[in-house]
């Protein structure tokens, strides 16, 4: 009989470690308007914002919770903070004035490092601040904004936030899209003007260290005509016994024959409920690339939406989820195809093991007027033990004869066979086994950036580890 | 009534998770032609196989119960393999409010093929049901095959759910031409090892027919197959929705499910709705699904227009062509010829 062995968790001393946030500045646990105006008043919004606020949270409370996906019964509102500063919270600009705790808290993520090895800009939000906002004189003089959203939203581009503010994200959209319009707080604001190819990445690093907390960063990305950006989004937390929630919300525009890439590593903690909202808008000619790993939280619902509204607008969305014990991630990825000759190519992977649920959900929606419209989706699944789960959903609705729409997808396990052969070339089992998964995962490591490949790789490794059967 | 619900629903804006079928009444049991080959026993009386579950869902079957409609029982002896097929012909005149129950039985080591056409009057109007459910026993074998050709101001409820046990199969071959609103529900239980099922189901909808389908099958014995294949032709404003379920659940370990579907939009105001799942709580399966949706490939068209064919008999030839992939795995030539005949005068 073949034996099998499982580790009962998971190493995560890189990510799992935690500040004392005695000193931090809490507000009460819950969600009241007076809450939502003390965290206005935190903010200095203008009196628009206010307003917007407090009619996101009449939105909230009419809208019911989704009844399609995993169960979200273990997060209570009214025992989430909202909102957490941190002590001597003044955004910086330079790692040598972040306080010393935090700063040791990013250095060991990594992030001062990468910024200085690869990256042309940086945002660091440490529970509900920003606390490290940096950009390169060299892509600064090309016009690039990028800059904390708060500070923004009263500088000269806050008309230009005013217009684009949860406009493709309304509060509407769902529940946790509402309760991002009253408590949002930090986040990144990037402006790339026309004809501007910024060369090398942004990244944005968000880090929940508060317990109990909720995180609500607001990405907003606007790329001008003829302009290249890849943005880079890294989050982590450290483990606690109590619920976490995160629901940020990033909004991109992009322009006429412009491209926009970004690329997410996620690796929030296990008693983090993820209930993120991306949605990115593109014009005549332009393209959004989707990068996705997903491998953190208890609970996921992760759709990044590309709205083809432009002709010849394309998508791609290139996404891994690995779901481990504890975990239940519902992922996957929404196309609208709302112009004439748009594209959209989904490409993803699932793996599920030591009785973790991944479902990768999707729709290919294809108007009336998306004439001459093509369509491609591509899912895989891996299951790696027989307590686990994997589902998927994928939906299309296609409302034009001109169009080509394919869809695939395929369920299975590893092949003994291939295991086999690897064992018969020196490996040991657990290495082949590791091998095989990074390999069925490369449709996302081959599109990042060669260090967050490295990254998405361990982290698949740290995954794998005693997973033999 | 809430009819043909997913079961594992996805986002409510996408309206596919399940059907409505509104103001359905049925008044009378349908009148049926049919004829029975000799040691096949067929008995009027209650509803039977009641604990059964059906594609449509629960409401169908408490809607059937609340119309206190009588059930057909039909039970194929043990060891007896039925060369001649049971034929079933309905048709509807004028204003129809009918519904015909079945439950069929098939012993061990039985076979049985039943052959259902449906057609109706081009003026025929209404709402017509039928519901068939089966029981496969250890090394039983059930075909059933079914024919739609009703006039488009025809709602129809087609709701068929079974069990199959160790070394049965089952396997249903519907073609659907023509109806307002066509349900169609298919549920299937791979309850023993080795136990398998397939669903092949053609349609050319044209004018504003709408066809909403929902097929499930449950793996829950060992070494359990399903096979799905959908082909499908929408013209004019024809609306249709597929749901497509395997669910692999625990146990059913060394398990196959696939489905497939081909869908030809030749219609401006067309719209196609696809919602093929996959569920798996086991580690030992292997599960496909595949999906082309669109109009013919322009290389292809190219091709056969520089052999002399216009663009409008390229694509009557290759819509006959989906349905005859279809008709073509109904062994009952008569049948087969039925559906040819149709689709010459469509």
């Amino acid at each position: 009989m073949k034996e099998k062995t499982y580790v009962e968790d998971i190493d995560r001393s890189l990510y799992d470690f935690r500040n004392e946030d005695k000193d931090a500045y809490r507000l009460e646990e819950g969600l009241t308007p007076d809450i939502v105006r003390q965290i206005s008043k935190e903010k200095n919004d203008p009196e628009w914002m206010l307003d917007f606020r407090l009619k996101s949270l009449e939105t909230y409370h009419k809208i019911p919770v989704p009844d399609w996906g995993p169960s979200i019964e273990g997060l209570d509102m009214d025992h989430i903070v909202t909102y957490v500063r941190p002590k001597d919270n003044k955004m910086q600009q330079s790692w040598e004035d972040v306080p010393e705790e935090i700063k040791d808290t990013f250095t060991k993520l990594g992030i001062p490092q990468a910024e200085h090895k690869s990256l042309a800009g940086v945002g660091a939000q440490y529970d509900s601040e920003l606390v490290y906002h940096n950009v390169k004189e060299e892509v600064a003089a090309q016009g690039v904004i990028y800059t904390d959203l708060e500070s923004a939203l009263h500088g000269e581009y806050a008309d230009m936030i005013k217009s684009h503010f949860m406009k493709l994200v309304p509060p509407t959209d769902h529940k946790f899209a509402a309760l991002h319009g009253a408590v949002w707080s930090g986040g990144s604001f990037v402006y790339v003007p026309p004809g501007v190819s910024v060369e090398i990445p942004l990244q944005s690093y968000f880090r929940l260290n508060a317990a109990g907390a909720g995180q609500f960063e607001h990405t907003l990305i606007i790329v001008d005509e003829n302009a290249y950006l890849h943005f880079i989004e890294g989050c982590s937390a450290p483990k606690y016994n109590v619920a976490n929630l995160h629901a940020g919300c990033v909004e991109l525009y992009v322009g006429k024959n412009s491209t926009l890439r970004y690329s997410t590593i996620e690796n929030w903690s296990k008693n983090m409920y993820n209930l993120n909202t991306k949605r990115a808008k593109v014009e005549e000619g332009g393209k959004v690339e989707w990068v996705s790993g997903s491998f953190g939280s208890h609970v996921s619902y992760l759709y990044p939406m590309s709205v083809l509204n432009g002709e010849g607008a394309r998508a791609e969305f290139s996404g891994v989820t690995f779901a481990g014990k504890g975990q239940n991630l519902d992922t996957g990825t929404k196309v609208l195809h709302n112009a004439k000759n748009t594209s959209s190519y989904i490409n993803t992977r699932s793996i599920s093991k030591d009785g973790g649920i991944s479902t990768f959900r999707s729709s290919v929606v294809v108007t009336k007027k998306a004439e001459g419209s093509k369509a491609a989706v591509s899912c895989q699944s891996l299951m790696l033990d027989d307590i686990s789960r994997s589902d998927t959903i994928p939906a299309m609705d296609i409302r034009t004869k001109d169009c080509d729409i394919g869809h695939e997808a395929k369920i299975g396990r590893i092949s003994d066979e291939t295991v086999f052969y690897l064992m018969s070339r020196g490996m040991n089992e657990e290495d082949a086994r590791a091998l095989i998964v990074s390999g069925f995962a490369e449709n996302v490591g081959k599109e990042l950036p060669l260090e967050y490949a490295v990254e998405m790789n361990n982290l698949i490794r740290l995954e794998m580890v005693g997973a033999i059967g | 009534m809430v009819i043909n619900k997913i079961p594992s629903p996805t986002w409510n804006w996408l309206h596919m998770n399940d059907g409505a079928a509104e103001g359905f009444e049925i008044l009378n049991e349908s009148e049926v032609d049919i004829h029975i080959p000799e040691g096949v026993d067929i008995e009027n009386g209650p509803l039977a196989l009641e604990e059964i579950k059906t594609g449509s869902g629960d409401e169908t079957d408490a809607f059937i119960r609340e119309m206190s409609l009588s059930c057909d029982r039909i039970t194929v002896p043990a060891n007896t393999e039925f060369t001649e097929p049971i034929r079933m012909s309905f048709s509807y005149e004028k204003d129809v409010s009918d519904a015909n129950i079945y439950a069929v039985e098939v012993k061990e080591n039985a076979s049985l093929t039943l052959i259902m056409n449906f057609t109706s009057q081009a003026q025929a109007k209404g709402n017509v049901l039928s519901q068939l459910k089966y029981r496969c026993q250890k090394g039983a074998s059930l075909t059933v095959v079914q024919t739609q050709m009703i006039s488009d101001e025809i709602s129809f409820i087609n709701d068929i759910g079974g069990e199959c046990e160790e070394d049965a199969q089952f396997h249903l071959i519907q073609v659907v031409f023509g109806g307002k609103q066509t349900y169609l529900g298919s549920r299937t239980e791979l309850l023993g090892k080795r136990s398998a099922s397939t669903a092949d189901l053609g349609y050319l909808l044209t004018g504003s027919e709408a066809l909403d389908v929902n097929y499930i099958v449950n793996h829950i014995g060992k070494k359990t197959n399903c096979d799905i294949l959908v082909n499908g032709v929408l013209k004019d404003a024809a609306k249709k929705v597929f749901r497509g379920t395997i669910d692999f659940k625990k146990g059913a370990a060394g398990s196959v499910g696939s489905e497939l579907e081909d869908v030809l939009l030749m219609g401006e105001d067309i719209t196609n709705q696809t919602l093929p799942v996959i569920l798996c709580a086991e580690e030992d399966v292997e599960g496909n699904h595949g999906a082309t949706i669109g109009e013919l490939d322009e290389d292809l068209m190219f091709y056969l227009m520089s052999r002399g064919s216009t663009r409008e008999e390229i694509y009557n030839m290759m819509s006959r062509a989906r349905i005859e992939v279809i008709a073509k795995k109904i062994a009952d030539e008569e049948t087969r010829q039925m559906i040819f005949d149709h689709m010459d005068e469509k």
